[in-house]
This record gives C-alpha cells, sequence and structure tokens, in this order.
C-alpha cells in the first residue's frame, strides 16, 4: 500500500492509479450515524466513517474517546444504540460476533491458556468446521507467516510477549477475514519491539491485501502505519485523511497538539496575509478570514532558532528557559519578550553554531509557509 | 518437587552458609533453620508422624483379652480386611470399601453438579454480592456435623411437611419416613461436602478470564461453544482440587451414613469407629485405617504422576 504510494509518486504508474481507483470505489466498512452511550455518557456521537477495502486505517485518539469502542461495536461486543454497520454492503448492525467475517486481535491478546498454539490458531477454523487437512495446511501457513512456527507445540504462558502477539495474528489472519481489527496490540510491548512489528503489521498487511482498523493512543504508531487515520476525541471524529495531510494541515487545536507537537498562537488580522500577535506582526500564507481573531499554529521542528537576525520577516528575539536533551533531538522552551512560552525542537548534528545554551537570547523565526490556520473550535466542542 | 525449582544455580557456594550475603558459621545456619522450620517440624511431628507410626505398629499388632494391644507382629488384622477370617472367605470389608468409593464419588458427583452453577452464579457478582453470597455457602457449616445431621432426620421423618410432600408425589409410603434411606444419605452428604465444592471451584471460575469468551465467539464460536471449550478448561485445576476436597474427607464420613442411613448403610468409616469403639479392636481398626490411606494416597500420587508438577502445583 504504502510502497503504491510511491510508486504512484514517482513514475505515475498505470498499475499504481488503478489500485488508488479501486481503493476508493470499494468500501469494506461504513459506520453510518452510529451512536453508542453507557448510562448516562455517550462515547459515540454519531460516527459516520467508510474504510476502504485493502486498506491500513487507524483510529488514534486518547483513552475514552470513544476508538474502542466503534472497534467493538464493528466486531459485534458491542451493538450501536442508533445507526448502521456495513461489511461490504451487508448490514451486520445486529450481527452476532461470531457471524462476522471480521477478526480481532486483542490488546491483551487474550490466547486460550489451555491450548497449544497450534490449537489456538486452529480453534476459529475449527468451529466453521474446515476440513482437517486444509485446517492443517492453513494453519501451518499462518505461523509459518508470522514466524512462529517452531512454537507450535507450546503453550501460551511459555510465550514471550512479542510471541504472543503473533500467535495472536496468525489465530486472526488464518481466517482470512474481510477486515482485521487491531485493538492496540502493541501497547503492551517495549518500544524496540514495538518498532519491529510495527514495520511486520505493515509489510503483512500489503502482502495479505486485507483491510486492518488498528486501533491505537500512539500518534507515531498511527503515522508510521496507516494509510488514512481518524483522530478522535470525545465521540466524534476531529479529522479524517492521510498522515501527511494530517500532520501538515491538522484542522484544529486539538489534531495539532495530538499528533506531535504544536505552538499554538492567538492572532488578529490585521491585513490579508498579515496577523497580529502578542509578540509581533507575523506574515502568512494561510486563508485568513477578512477580520478577527484566528490561532495560528506552528511545528516546533518548523521555527529555525539562530543567533543573528537574517531577515526581518517573522523573526522574533527569545530567550531560551529550558533545554532538553533527547538524543537524535534537541528540544527548547523559549519565551519572547512579552512572555509567550514557544517550543522549538532541531535535529542534534553536533554543530557548535546550533548548539544553545540556557539563558541565551536568539532570534526565532517562522517561515510564512510554516504557520497553519486552525479553526477555531474542535468538532468535540460543536457537538 | 517444588523445592527443587527454587534452588539456586549457584552451587559452588552452598546456600547453606551464605544468607542474603552473609557467611554463617555452621551453628548459626543450625540456629536459624531451627527458629525458622522448627515450629512447623515439631508440629508435624508430633501431631502427625508420631502417631501415624503408633498406628502403623498396632495395626500389625494384636488385641488382648481386655480389648487393649499386645504381642505377637502379625499381619492377620489385612490378611482379614481381605476378607479371610476363622470362619473362611467372606470379603465383607471390602464390600464395605467399595461400597464407600461408590459412595463418596457419587457424593462427589451431585456436588460437581450443584457447585458448578453456584460457581457461576457467585462470580458474576461484584465484590459484596460474592462476599454474601459465599457466607451463605459456608454459614451451613458452622453448624456441628451432628446437630445438623439430627435436624435432617427431623425434617425427613414421617408426617412433616417434607415428608408429606415426598408421599404425595409418590416417593414415599404413607406411615414411612424419608430416613433411614440411601436417599438421605446422599442428602446429608452432599450437604456436609458442598461447601468444600463450592469455595475451589468458585476461586477457579473468579480467575476465568472472561475476555477469552469475546476471543472465542470472535473465532465463530457460538455462545455454548465457547462457554464448553474456552471458559470450563479453565476451571479444569479448580475441579480437580475441589474434587480432592470432596472425595477424600467423604470416604472417611461415618457421622451422616450412621445416623441417616439407620443401621443399613454401613461404611468404611463406621468399620473403623466400630473397631476403636464398641469392638474395642484398636489392631484391626489401625489396619484398616491405614488401607483407606493408602488407598488415598495411591490415587493422588496416579493424579501427581500423570498431571506432572504444574498439575500439583495448581492443587495446592
Amino acid at each position: 500500500m504504502r510502497q503504491c504510494r510511491i510508486i504512484l509518486k514517482v513514475t505515475e504508474l498505470n498499475l499504481g492509479e488503478r489500485r488508488k481507483r479501486q481503493l476508493e470505489q470499494n468500501s469494506d466498512v461504513t459506520f453510518g450515524n452510529v451512536r453508542k452511550s453507557f448510562g448516562d455518557l455517550e462515547v459515540l456521537k454519531g460516527i459516520s466513517l467508510e474504510i476502504r477495502r485493502g486498506e491500513f486505517f487507524s483510529l488514534l485518539g486518547p483513552s475514552g474517546c470513544g476508538k474502542t469502542t466503534l472497534l467493538r461495536i464493528l466486531a459485534g461486543f458491542e451493538f450501536a444504540d442508533s445507526g448502521e454497520v456495513k461489511l461490504r454492503g451487508q448490514d451486520v448492525t445486529q450481527l452476532p460476533p461470531n457471524q462476522r467475517n471480521v477478526n480481532t486481535v486483542f490488546q491483551n491478546y487474550a490466547l486460550f491458556p489451555h491450548m497449544s498454539i497450534w490449537d489456538n490458531v486452529a480453534f476459529g477454523l475449527k468451529m466453521r468446521k474446515v476440513a482437517a487437512l486444509e485446517i492443517n495446511s492453513r494453519v501451518e501457513k499462518a505461523l509459518e507467516t508470522v514466524e512462529i512456527a517452531s512454537k507450535a507445540r507450546n503453550k501460551p504462558a511459555q510465550l514471550s510477549g512479542g510471541q504472543r502477539q503473533r500467535v495472536a495474528l496468525a489465530r486472526a489472519i488464518v481466517n482470512e477475514p474481510q477486515v482485521l481489527l487491531l485493538d492496540e496490540p502493541l501497547s503492551a510491548l517495549d518500544r524496540k519491539l514495538r518498532a519491529n512489528l510495527q514495520v511486520e503489521l505493515m509489510r503483512l498487511q500489503s502482502r495479505l491485501a486485507m483491510t486492518f482498523i488498528f486501533v491505537t493512543h500512539d500518534q507515531e504508531e498511527a503515522l508510521t502505519m496507516s494509510d488514512r487515520l481518524a483522530v478522535m476525541n470525545r465521540g466524534v471524529i476531529e479529522q479524517l485523511g492521510r498522515p501527511e495531510e494530517m500532520y501538515e494541515h491538522p484542522a484544529n487545536a486539538y489534531v495539532a497538539k495530538f499528533l506531535g507537537s504544536s505552538n499554538t498562537i492567538a492572532a488578529t488580522v490585521i491585513a490579508a496575509n498579515r496577523v497580529k500577535t502578542a509578540f509581533g506582526e507575523l506574515e502568512t500564507e494561510c486563508d485568513l478570514p477578512a477580520s478577527g481573531e484566528v490561532t495560528l499554529a506552528i511545528r516546533p521542528e518548523k521555527i529555525s532558532l539562530s543567533r543573528t537576525q537574517s531577515s526581518n520577516l517573522n523573526t522574533v528575539a527569545v530567550k531560551i528557559t529550558d533545554e532538553i536533551y533527547s538524543g537524535a533531538m534537541d528540544a527548547y522552551r523559549v519565551k519572547t519578550s512579552d512572555g509567550t512560552e514557544l517550543e522549538v525542537s532541531a535535529m542534534n548534528i553536533g554543530e557548535v553554531m546550533l548548539d544553545f545554551e540556557t539563558g541565551e537570547t536568539l532570534y526565532a523565526s517562522f517561515p510564512t509557509h510554516k504557520l497553519i490556520l486552525l479553526e477555531a473550535h474542535t468538532k468535540a466542542e460543536i457537538t | 518437587m517444588i523445592a527443587k525449582t527454587n534452588k539456586p544455580r549457584a552451587k559452588k557456594v552452598t546456600a547453606s552458609n551464605t544468607v542474603g550475603g552473609e557467611v554463617l558459621n555452621p551453628i548459626q545456619v543450625l540456629a536459624r533453620a531451627a527458629l525458622t522450620a522448627g515450629p512447623g517440624v515439631i508440629w508435624i511431628t508430633v501431631f502427625l508422624v508420631i502417631p501415624s507410626f503408633i498406628l502403623l505398629a498396632f495395626s500389625f499388632l494384636t488385641r488382648d483379652d481386655l480389648g487393649g494391644v499386645t504381642r505377637p507382629f502379625t499381619p492377620d488384622n489385612y490378611v482379614r480386611f481381605a476378607g479371610w477370617d476363622i470362619l473362611g472367605f467372606d470379603p465383607v470389608y471390602l464390600e464395605i470399601l467399595g461400597r464407600t468409593v461408590l459412595v463418596s464419588l457419587v457424593t462427589t458427583l451431585f456436588c460437581v453438579l450443584l457447585a458448578y452453577p453456584v460457581a457461576f452464579f457467585i462470580a458474576a457478582h461484584g465484590p459484596k454480592g460474592r462476599n454474601t453470597w459465599l457466607t451463605l455457602v459456608i454459614v451451613s457449616s458452622w453448624t456441628n456435623l451432628v446437630i445438623r445431621t439430627y435436624a435432617w432426620m427431623i425434617v425427613f421423618s414421617p408426617g412433616t411437611p417434607v415428608t408429606e410432600l415426598a408421599r404425595v408425589v409418590g416417593l414415599v409410603k404413607a406411615g414411612d419416613g424419608l430416613y433411614p434411606s440411601d436417599f438421605a444419605v446422599y442428602w446429608g452428604m452432599v450437604n456436609t461436602y458442598l461447601p468444600f465444592m463450592v469455595l475451589p471451584l468458585y476461586t477457579a471460575v473468579e480467575r476465568v478470564d472472561w475476555s477469552l469468551l469475546e476471543a472465542a465467539q470472535d473465532l465463530y464460536a457460538s455462545k455454548i461453544q465457547a462457554f464448553v471449550q474456552v471458559l470450563l478448561p479453565q476451571t479444569l485445576p479448580g475441579l480437580v482440587a475441589a474434587i480432592i476436597l470432596t472425595a477424600i474427607p467423604a470416604l472417611g464420613m461415618y457421622v451422616v451414613p450412621d445416623l441417616l442411613g439407620g443401621a443399613k448403610v454401613s461404611l468404611i468409616g463406621n468399620s473403623i469407629a466400630q473397631q476403636f469403639g464398641t469392638s474395642r479392636d484398636w489392631p484391626f481398626g489401625a489396619a484398616i485405617s491405614f488401607l483407606v490411606m493408602g488407598l488415598t494416597l495411591l490415587v493422588l500420587y496416579l493424579y501427581a504422576r500423570r498431571a506432572g508438577e504444574e498439575g500439583m502445583r495448581d492443587l495446592l
């Protein structure tokens, strides 16, 4: 999938075009105005969403935003209060989980402790009364796909977290579901293992050409892995799109802050391309309204710091209040003369001229095309 | 078996002379061992090991004319149990033993059938409800066994509402009581041992990972299939523990069959009580006791061999 996109960009192959059109035509999962409440708490406030066939789709949001509930409604563990859920055109809103052609990889893996790895993976096929010979070959293939075939005779308790994760994956994909649901499957693993499994999941997804719906609260994970993602907040979808769209053009302050970090700047429009902020005037390429208050945002890595003032355009004198060293990146907290705090980050490339100390006074410049105009209210606030 | 796995790997520094890094002389090691393990060892020696050896010794001795224990050493008691007596071959004790095993197993079976729903029922409640229901399960065993058994005798005697109901349904003839009968014996036994079955089963059911039910349904299992193939197997260790906790004490029960069965139903427990009591034949009573104990240990040993270390740990 992701490879396809790259090919498309570079050479504009017909194959890629066709694949892309195909993706857009075939919707695999459709949520139509899905609402769900638990007691007085409305966790889903009318979610409408289309997920395309064969895409890696992520639902991203903090805990309690409703992403897991949405996934559980698709799996059939919960039922929507109103609205409809369709799987390849078939209305499955009221169907029990065992009659839906979707499989879930659970956060805690939910492997059956009394069964061997082999029996765990074969469970779904046995339940569907697949012929024994076919079960054998499919289970073997699934175990090989996730590279855990050598542990087939072991019990889940004898496996490490990462290995259990692979088994959970094999147990789901062996059934060749229309849609694979992944409920924060990597959150229990350590960082290094998680990064490896991320890559493996992406490869697996493009090889199987299966629709993956991935629930996570980890923005980095969602940005890395997804073809498209939806950022959720208090039961609504704040924004939906491709990772680079979402990161470069967040719709509002919530998305801007949730996907990476962001500086938000309150400003007043004073001309077609100029705003006035607490620390001076800024020029921007955003489509500004004719007048009034606006909120602009800029990513920390897009502000550049220097000891000399190279130009007057969008350059502000700042003082470094904190320096946070984190290996590859240097993060700085800086303060403008009026006291506005900003976050700035820079690659740690080891150049003396870019190695700033706390207390130094520097010039921060805001590239005009890197300033983003945000919507004043989040969708959660409006609903 | 368990201690083996806990042994530190480093063999050169023997565990006995270093404790938490400090080096101790042998006397200190001994003193520490005596202080920690000592009380338990003394307790078990005085109340279990010594009496067992006395019992074992008695079982090879002979009853004297006044009901005391005297020499010569002889295996006669065991031969007598097997059925050979001065009067010839009559395997009456083997029959009693067989009947006892049967009663114990049937009691256990009824307990399992009753306790499973109860365990699931209790586990389905919140923490507060669980405590209430568990207390209700245990509370009946707070009454003294003999008193409780007498109470059942009254309940099952002729003319009581329960007996009248049984008469109307056609279970007993007019004028008869529900006791003494096999029914009353089983009723009393199940009543006695049900808590011992419910508690370990409840513990097992409470530990069941209910999210696996969803996983099973996600993998196309119906609710019943998910329950039978995924939830029930998880309770098996608890079930084995519960069966052992019920079946073994049930083997030795004598109050309930004695009272609720009238004189008709004699179990091995009654035989032992009789030998130590009215018959005043301690050596023979000791021999029966040892045989029952041996039988129990043999079954446990066979189970342990089959289930392995893991199974035994679940059990303990």
